[in-house]
């Protein structure tokens, strides 16, 4: 059980520190702030980002 | 890396996001103001209550102010957008730069700003058209899904075409085909509910200008969130 997380540990901060897992990394980051722009549901969100939501032609309303 | 990533990306999208929002107060938002009037006047939007006044369904929610504080969370969230995307480019240009030998350039970030400007908007609006505010459309959450596989598909092609050797660069022709296979979502009564036919008159007209407007603002915004890019990542990032 030690053994093994402590394998674990090492194999993730090896993969944390490989380049693509930093892209992928980069990608949902940037997926996830647009999601937040262009998507959320609430209508607060959706009153602050309501003309930008517009202008880039995300389905609003 | 990740780190010199966000940082680059956060630097892009103030400039990106400061000319979105420059085109955008000029050609785009004036369209969108025009339009809201209607929305406003249309009477199935306004309800009466019990204790006899009445009003519209959206003033429930807090929304900015019209002037400086509505255009302040408009630039915001045209920066957010921008680093979103800014991201998404960056990781994209090191993967294919990694992959694929594709060297990074403000030139290619021209090219990258082209797929992005196809894949982002040119083919969801020409499924979802760009729309005016009092506009009928079909159910939100429809469009959004189709929204979403259309960008994916348009991506997967472009990439396909780019990055596949010989005839497997064929598979593009599926990615292409595919959101058009499943049909962008309709509403069931197209364009304006408007009474006045006077008003309808003029929400076509606003609503046509308003393709023309978006096209351009997004057309600037991703030559420039492309080129800016390419060249931020060269200077700024190394790895």
């Amino acid at each position: 059980m030690t053994t093994s997380t402590v394998i674990n540990t090492q194999a993730s901060s090896q993969a944390l520190a490989s380049t693509s897992v930093q892209m992928v990394a980069a990608a949902i980051l940037g997926m996830v702030v647009l999601m937040g722009v262009g998507f959320a549901p609430m209508d607060v969100a959706h009153n602050a980002a309501h003309d930008t939501r517009h202008s880039f032609a995300f389905p609003c309303h | 890396m990740f780190r010199s990533m966000v940082l680059t990306a956060l630097g892009v999208a103030l400039v990106a996001g400061l000319v979105l929002s420059a085109v955008q107060a000029l050609h785009v938002s004036p369209i969108i103001y025009a339009a809201e009037v209607f929305e406003i006047a249309a009477p199935d939007v306004v309800e009466a209550h019990n204790d006899g006044h009445s009003h519209a369904h959206n003033d429930e929610a807090w929304s900015p102010a019209d002037g400086m504080e509505r255009i302040g969370y408009t630039v915001l969230s045209n920066v957010l957008s921008a680093f979103g995307f800014a991201m998404i480019l960056l990781a994209a240009m090191f993967m294919a730069r990694d992959k694929a030998q594709l060297n990074i350039s403000w030139l290619a970030g021209l090219g990258w700003g082209l797929a992005g400007y196809l894949t982002f908007f040119v083919v969801p609006a020409l499924g979802l058209s760009p729309e005016i505010p009092s506009m009928e459309a079909a159910v939100l959450e429809g469009r959004q899904a189709w929204w979403v596989l259309a960008v994916v598909a348009t991506g997967l092609a472009i990439a396909s075409l780019v990055f596949l050797p010989g005839m497997a660069k064929l598979a593009a022709v599926v990615f292409v085909a595919a959101p058009w296979v499943v049909g962008a979502p309709q509403p069931e009564v197209h364009g304006f509910l408007h009474p006045d036919a006077q008003a309808v008159a003029t929400l076509e007209g606003l609503q046509s200008q308003f393709i023309y407007a978006t096209a351009l603002a997004n057309g600037l915004f991703w030559l420039t969130i492309g080129g800016l890019t390419a060249y931020a990542a060269t200077r700024f990032i190394k790895a």
